[in-house]
């Protein structure tokens, strides 16, 4: 029963972020062929778009972050991957531990840059979205993937890590 | 200089134990910054390379052409272009090898990743090579080989990356790659040039066709020449950036799978998320890279390595043929846009110390980058070629490449003694 729960949390959570990831890709997309076309056809770029695109793109790298992990893509060097066995599992431990605190810190940090830009209240120039929610939720997303890192550490996903291919 | 040789070695520990090599690079830049400043100033820095890392305009160039790349390869444009090349040269001795070659060029051209080029030509060419009776290893080399040409010939992440890297523009790191990229297809088959002279049986003649069939089968490549001219013609005249010119190859790129390759709704999320997850693990390349790099900027390590090849009193083009034979072993083993971010800071400094062009620089880059993608043990496209050809044995599937790479190590030397290959069309970039 709480595989299950766990497992159907596990799928709702990934479904979430997949929707969002490739939203914000196919917004970032858009924005720049509007942005580009606006420019030289109608000779009116879009307003804030550079902010804009700066943003959708913090966004899409750091909504994609718990992906990466999850599906295991991570870049790896493969010369002395262990056969299946206790090896095997303690250097997935490892590895997992270490992308955790790593994107731990990363997170502890941002949330601190985030606690700053607030009390300074800064926002971007043009279309003023305030800059401190944007690193509150980059240090809310890095929390995620040390989240996601950890279970990757205790749980390894059922196929072995390949290059993607299709 | 003895903490930055320490600090490779560890990386080189870690990246051994399998550890991510983004989170491998953090985690020694963090610590030997902390070593040489302190662990707070280290703390600050990691967040500040993260925060503007991610929120840095220039880099979304990067989730674009991985885009386009991906949705590319379903508009079903490879098939259209290896029938063209076939009707071409296809009644040639290794014909069809060659037809791979040139059409896997000319799929370079829309796409930049070497990976989707590799696993697209090995659905399309290898059934028809092993029809005709070509010989498994000559398929296995011509295939990987041929998918590196997107490295090459612009866009290409490579030079997307050293162009970040370096702050060199990537523009013109693409105009660049025309030249080298279009005598890169010409050495690829010279090689099977050479493989079939030697064995006849390795690649059989195909079937000629007559000028109607040739003419009609160009007509149908008018999306990847449409796509090519837009993209690189306005990045040319100066019409838009790189970074433009993604957003816009990606958005033909979707229309063009949508309405050319019929592609359906349920599959777009995947291939909008693939290249997102992708981005992000170059992301934290960059990230680590950069932590790294700023670890190294705070030892004498880089004025020690100009001292050193001063005081060696070495001509300048023994000092690039040393980068390229250290780049020939390292790609050997790493994954290659990770080792762009990771030496590149170290030894473009000294490369253009020398008096060489940043630019042409990149190019010899994506060259080395070219062979190590085939090189054994971690020779990805090999692997990639593998995933079709179950049945070939590994040992003959990189047997297959040695032409393939002698070949591209002659354009390697070619481009070293004779920069103006690289340069020649950038003089008159806008």
């Amino acid at each position: 029963m709480a595989a299950s729960l766990f497992s159907r949390l596990n799928r709702w959570i990934s479904t979430f972020f997949t929707y969002v990831t490739a939203t914000l890709l196919f917004v970032l997309m858009a924005v720049t062929c509007v942005d580009v076309t606006g420019r030289y056809f109608f000779n009116h770029p879009l307003f804030g778009g550079l902010e804009l695109t700066e943003i959708l793109l913090a966004g899409m790298v750091f909504f994609a972050l718990p992906l990466v992990c999850a599906r295991e893509e991570n870049i790896v060097i493969d010369l002395m991957t262990m056969p299946q066995g206790k090896l095997r599992i303690a250097q997935n431990v490892l590895a997992n531990i270490a992308g955790a605190v790593t994107a731990g810190v990363m997170s502890q940090q941002m949330w601190l840059r985030a606690l700053r830009l607030d009390k300074a209240g800064e926002t971007t120039i043009q279309i003023k979205i305030p800059l401190d929610m944007v690193a509150y939720t980059i240090s809310g997303l890095l929390a995620v993937t040390a989240i996601a890192f950890l279970i990757r550490a205790f749980i390894p996903s059922p196929v072995p890590a390949s290059p993607q291919v299709d | 200089m003895i903490e930055t040789l320490v600090g490779f070695a560890a990386f080189i520990l870690l990246a051994f134990l399998r550890i991510p090599l983004a989170i491998a690079m953090t985690i020694v830049g963090f610590l030997g910054f902390g070593h040489m400043v302190n662990i707070n100033a280290s703390l600050a820095m990691v967040g500040q390379v993260t925060y503007e890392t991610g929120l840095a305009y220039s880099l979304s160039v990067i989730p674009l052409f991985i885009l386009m790349g991906n949705l590319i390869v379903r508009a079903k444009l490879a098939e259209e272009l290896f029938r063209a090349a076939y009707a071409f040269v296809g009644h040639w001795r290794g014909g069809l090898a060659m037809s791979t070659i040139v059409a896997s060029g000319g799929f370079g051209a829309i796409c930049g990743s070497a990976i989707a080029t590799t696993a697209t030509f090995s659905q399309i060419a290898e059934p028809s090579m092993r029809k005709f009776g070509y010989k498994p290893s000559l398929i296995a080399g011509t295939i990987a080989s041929g998918g590196t040409l997107g490295i090459l010939i612009p866009p290409s992440l490579v030079f997307v990356i050293y162009g970040i890297m370096t702050e060199e523009s990537i523009g013109k790191l693409f105009i660049a790659g025309i030249l080298p990229g279009i005598l890169a297809i010409g050495f690829l088959c010279g090689a099977i040039f050479y493989v079939v002279r030697r064995d006849p049986l390795a690649g059989p003649k195909g079937e000629r066709q007559g000028w109607a069939v040739r003419l009609a089968s160009l007509r149908r490549v008018w999306a990847v020449v449409l796509l090519f001219v837009v993209i690189l013609g306005g990045i040319y005249a100066g019409i838009f950036t790189a970074t433009e010119g993604a957003g816009i190859g990606a958005g033909g790129a979707l229309i063009f799978a949508l309405v050319l390759g019929k592609m359906r709704l349920r599959d777009l999320v995947e291939v909008f998320v693939q290249s997102a997850t992708m981005a992000a693990g170059l992301f934290l390349i960059l990230v680590g890279a950069t932590i790294f790099t700023n670890f190294v900027n705070l030892t004498t390590m880089p004025y020690d390595l100009v001292a050193l090849i001063q005081g060696a009193n070495m001509a300048p083009v023994m000092v690039v043929l040393m980068i390229c034979l250290v780049y020939l072993v390292l790609g050997t083993a790493m994954e290659e846009l990770s080792m762009i971010a990771l030496t590149v800071p170290l030894f473009y400094p000294i490369v253009t110390d020398l008096g060489y062009s940043g630019i042409w620089f990149g190019v010899i880059v994506a060259v080395v980058c070219q062979i190590g993608l085939t090189t054994p043990p971690v020779g990805i496209n090999i692997f990639v070629v593998k995933s079709v050809m179950k049945d070939l044995p590994l040992r003959e599937a990189f047997r297959g490449t040695w032409p393939f790479n002698a070949a591209l190590v002659l354009l390697l030397l070619l481009l070293v003694f004779v920069p103006g290959i690289a340069t020649l069309l950038v003089e008159n970039v806008r």
